[in-house]
Order: C-alpha cells, then sequence, then structure tokens
C-alpha cells in the first residue's frame, strides 16, 4: 500500500511538472462548455437545459482526454525511452504501477470535474440534484473502464507515434457520436447502432441521469451492467499486454 | 569597365541560383523527412481526411443542418436559410489543416531542432538562417496544399456543393495563409525558451483561435467582445479571404483588406522571427 502511495506521489508531481497535460485534459473540455453553453442560453433538450445536457457531455471528455492523451500516450513513451525497463527491475508490481496511474489520473479528473461544475452551476445556473455517492460511483467506474483501455491500447501498439494516432482516432469519434454533445437520435442509424456498442454511451448516459436528474443506480442497472462489462474486459486485456520494455 | 560590371552581374545571378538551390535542397530534405515518419504523415492526413468524409457522409443523411442549428443554435433562421453549411465548414476544415501544418507542427519542430543541437550543427554550416526558415515554408505549404487538395475533392466530389473560385487565385490565398501562420510559428519558436513551452504556447494561441475565429461558426453569433477578439487575430481574415475568394468567387481585390493585413501579419511576425532566431 506503502509503495502505490509513493507511487501516485511521483506521478502527481510528474503530472504538475508537465504543464502541456494539465493544459490538454482540463483547457478544451472548459473551453466546450463556455463556449457552447453561450451559443445555447435557452436551448432544451427534452426537459433539460442545454448546458446541464452538455455538462457531463465535457466530464467525459475530460476522463477520455487523460485516459488516451495522457496517460495511455506517456506510458508507451515511457516504455520507449527506456524507463519501464529499468522500473521492471525493481520490486515495482505492474499492477501497483498502473494502479498508481489510475489513481493518480482519477484524483485529477476528480479536481477537474468539480471546477467543470462549479463554471455550470455559476455561469449557467445548473442545477444539480445528484447524489454525490451515486455519482462517484458511475465516475470511477468510467474513469477506471477508460484508463484500463488507454493501457490496453499502450499494450497492444508498438510505438509511440501509431499510439497517440490511434488515442485520437478513438477518442474523438467516440466522443463525436457517443452523445456527449448532443443526443445520439440526431445521427443516422448507422452511427446510432455504432454509438450504442461503445462504451462512452454507457458512461455519458448515466452520469447524466444522475447527476442532472437525480436518478439512482436502479434506474441505470443496464447502462453499469455494460460500462462494468467493457471495464473488466478491458482491465483483462490491459494486464494481459502491459509489458515493461 | 564594361567588363567588370558583366561580371559582377553574372556573379550576382550566381549567388541568387545558388541561393534558389539551396532553398530548393532545404524544402526536399524536410519533405522527406516529413513523409519518412510513416505514421506522423499518416495522423496529419488523416484527421481533415476523416473529418470531410464525415461531414460528407452526416450530409447525404441530411443530419448535419439538423445537428448544426442543434449545436450553435443562437443563430436566428434568416441566418441561417442563406448558410450552405457544408460550404461554410469546408473553409474552416481548411483552415485547420493549414494551421495544423504551419504552425502547430512547425513551431515545435523548430524548437525542438534547437533543443537537440540540430540547427547548431546547421549555423556552422554556409546555410543562412532566413533559407532555413524559407524551406521549412515551403515544405509546409507542399504537405498543407496536398492536404487541402484532398479535402476539397473530397467534398466535391460526395457532395453537391460547388466551388465557384479561381484556382490560382485561390492557390494565392491559400499560401498567404500558410506564410501567415508559418511566420507566426517561426515568430512564436524564437519566443519561447523550449520545445514545451512551444507546444503549450502553439495549443493556447490556436484551439481558442479556432473557436473565436468563425472556423465553425459565424462570429456573428458570439459577444461582443469576442468579436473584437476575433478581428485582431489573423485566422478572421484568411477565412473570410478563403470564403470570399475560393468559395464564392469574388476576385482577390474585393478582398484587398483581408490581403493587406494578412500580409502585415506576415510582416510583422517576420521581423520578430527574425530578430529572434538562434541556432542554439
Amino acid at each position: 500500500m506503502k509503495g502505490l502511495f509513493r507511487q501516485v506521489e511521483v506521478e502527481l508531481k510528474l503530472f504538475w511538472r508537465n504543464p502541456l497535460s494539465v493544459f490538454f485534459t482540463a483547457l478544451l473540455p472548459i473551453l466546450m462548455t463556455l463556449v457552447f453553453g453561450y451559443l445555447n442560453q435557452g436551448a432544451k433538450v427534452g426537459d433539460i437545459p442545454y448546458v446541464a445536457f452538455l455538462l457531463p457531455g465535457a466530464i467525459a471528455m475530460q476522463v477520455t482526454g487523460s485516459a488516451f492523451e495522457n496517460l495511455s500516450i506517456s506510458l508507451t513513451r515511457q516504455r520507449d525511452d527506456g524507463i519501464l525497463k529499468r522500473l521492471g527491475g525493481t520490486p515495482l508490481r505492474k499492477w501497483i504501477l498502473l494502479g498508481s496511474k489510475m489513481l493518480t489520473a482519477s484524483l485529477v479528473i476528480f479536481v477537474q470535474t468539480l471546477l467543470l461544475i462549479a463554471i455550470g452551476v455559476l455561469f449557467f445556473e445548473v442545477k444539480i440534484v445528484g447524489s454525490p455517492l451515486v455519482f462517484l460511483l458511475v465516475l470511477l467506474t468510467g474513469i477506471v473502464t477508460f484508463t484500463s483501455m488507454g493501457f490496453a491500447l499502450s499494450g497492444l501498439i508498438n510505438s509511440s507515434d501509431t499510439q497517440s494516432a490511434a488515442a485520437h482516432a478513438i477518442q474523438w469519434p467516440m466522443l463525436f457520436i457517443c452523445g456527449s454533445f448532443f443526443p445520439i437520435d440526431l445521427l443516422p442509424q448507422l452511427l446510432q447502432h455504432v454509438a450504442r456498442v461503445l462504451p462512452l454511451t454507457y458512461f455519458v448516459d448515466p452520469l447524466r441521469a444522475v447527476l442532472i436528474e437525480g436518478q439512482g443506480l436502479g434506474e441505470n442497472s443496464v447502462d453499469l451492467l455494460v460500462l462494468l462489462a467493457w471495464m473488466i474486459c478491458c482491465f483483462i486485456v490491459s494486464i494481459k499486454t502491459f509489458r515493461w520494455e | 569597365m564594361e567588363l567588370t560590371k558583366r561580371k559582377s552581374r553574372s556573379q550576382e545571378k550566381g549567388v541568387v541560383q545558388s541561393m534558389v538551390r539551396t532553398l530548393c535542397r532545404q524544402v526536399e530534405v524536410e519533405l522527406k523527412i516529413f513523409f519518412r515518419n510513416q505514421h506522423g504523415a499518416f495522423l496529419h492526413f488523416a484527421f481533415p481526411v476523416g473529418a470531410a468524409f464525415l461531414l460528407v457522409y452526416l450530409d447525404k443523411e441530411g443530419v448535419l443542418e439538423n445537428l448544426f442549428r442543434f449545436l450553435f443554435g443562437f443563430m436566428n433562421q434568416e441566418q441561417m436559410e442563406n448558410l450552405s453549411i457544408m460550404s461554410f465548414l469546408l473553409p474552416g476544415l481548411i483552415g485547420y489543416c493549414v494551421i495544423a501544418v504551419a504552425f502547430e507542427d512547425l513551431s515545435p519542430k523548430l524548437t525542438r531542432q534547437r533543443d537537440n543541437k540540430i540547427l547548431k550543427r546547421l549555423g556552422g554550416t554556409p546555410l543562412r538562417g532566413w533559407v532555413l526558415l524559407g524551406g521549412k515554408a515551403l515544405s509546409a505549404s507542399v504537405i498543407a496544399l496536398a492536404e487541402i487538395l484532398v479535402v476539397i475533392s473530397i467534398v466535391t466530389l460526395f457532395s453537391d456543393i460547388t466551388i465557384a473560385g479561381d484556382p490560382w487565385w485561390s492557390l494565392v490565398v491559400l499560401v498567404t495563409g500558410i506564410f501567415t501562420f508559418a511566420s507566426m510559428g517561426f515568430a512564436l519558436a524564437g519566443l519561447v525558451k523550449n520545445t514545451e513551452a512551444a507546444v503549450v504556447a502553439v495549443h493556447a494561441i490556436y484551439i481558442p483561435m479556432f473557436f473565436v475565429c468563425g472556423a465553425i461558426f459565424p462570429i456573428e453569433i458570439m459577444p461582443e467582445l469576442l468579436q473584437h477578439v476575433a478581428k485582431a487575430l489573423p485566422l478572421t481574415y484568411f477565412l473570410n479571404f478563403l470564403r470570399g475568394t475560393l468559395m464564392d468567387g469574388s476576385s482577390v481585390v474585393a478582398h484587398v483588406s483581408d490581403f493587406l493585413i494578412l500580409l502585415g501579419w506576415i510582416v510583422g511576425c517576420l521581423v520578430i522571427a527574425l530578430k529572434t532566431f538562434r541556432w542554439e
């Protein structure tokens, strides 16, 4: 346990030292919320105001951003640079390494999520009605799912160049079609079917239902079970494909 | 007397020739380096091409307009009616190609070469600073123009929008834009300390610029303050210029103010770039 905390400390230090990663994961969702929120003041999606609809999407955006752009790319780079190889020679276990990266990402995401919610509440009068505990649970499930997806990606792909291409190629279309910024029924049938397979749909929907509509776990059990299934698959693949060099 | 004059003239000609030759050689090397990194090159082309296909697909399915109206709902009906979404978004996508190649990629690459002492070695050769920068800007033009050509072909082949612009004038406009952002990138590279700072600065500039300057939605729907910000940034003028010439087919003369502003940006940035340029 001590080893894990020590790793988290190191990871956090490294994270703050590299301004780019903070920048990428934090700025873009905030900018999206501000711009689209402003442009669509007064617009509604069903019963809820558009900004309230968008907020969970922006949260999902920084979860995938942290997972794909930060964690997964930095893991591959560390492997390319031979840093993982050196770590592999120490008593550090791989699950502690991956776990600490996940925990670090979670901490950073929590802070950014609070910031986003604050922006929504202060600037756009979004009403947050969900239970914080349930929200946290859904958020954590999502974080574990997408970070392990990122790790799996890093394990499956050899070079960091290809990896950054693959990470973007997965992240952006997924964000676009899975209902982060607009309801998926606006898309053509085919893309709707694709969206119903991808895990992000099953993360954004419950996140929105809990945070904005104040639903509990029971009403979202199907979505959460699908997400959980994705999480377990990605987790197993990420552990299986992990390599120190 | 006559003889020495002729001699100096031919010498001058020789100098110019050798400079042009060095410049061409630089472009060749830059392009070779770019395309040798296949994944990097693929990534560069993949995004705009993917986006072009997505736009065309959404347009064919008839949902593009609904989506656009949904995301930028503030726009009133009247403005929407006069707006073909596809011909509005295509210049935005072209603007992205230009910025991605000439600014986002070029500027950190230059600082990285400086950080890695590659420039230091080049500084020891007869290569002049401006030839190096010129070579980089020209090779970026080749890459960006290739991307733009692919994007335009996809959109015109698979959707029913027409491009009214004269190809040669459009080329002038595009190259002006590419040089604007390339010189901005060089100035930035000179002003910042290292690559890490360059990457952050580049993103801090281009992402907000992309939102504000009318690449994805008309600037008129923004608050007054942001419209003023947009009017201070070069991308607004480039897009305006591009929409006028490439899409609507008006002449460059009609957009001469856009052109002059971009030219001003080029000159200003180049002065900063050359003043701050360093080999190490």
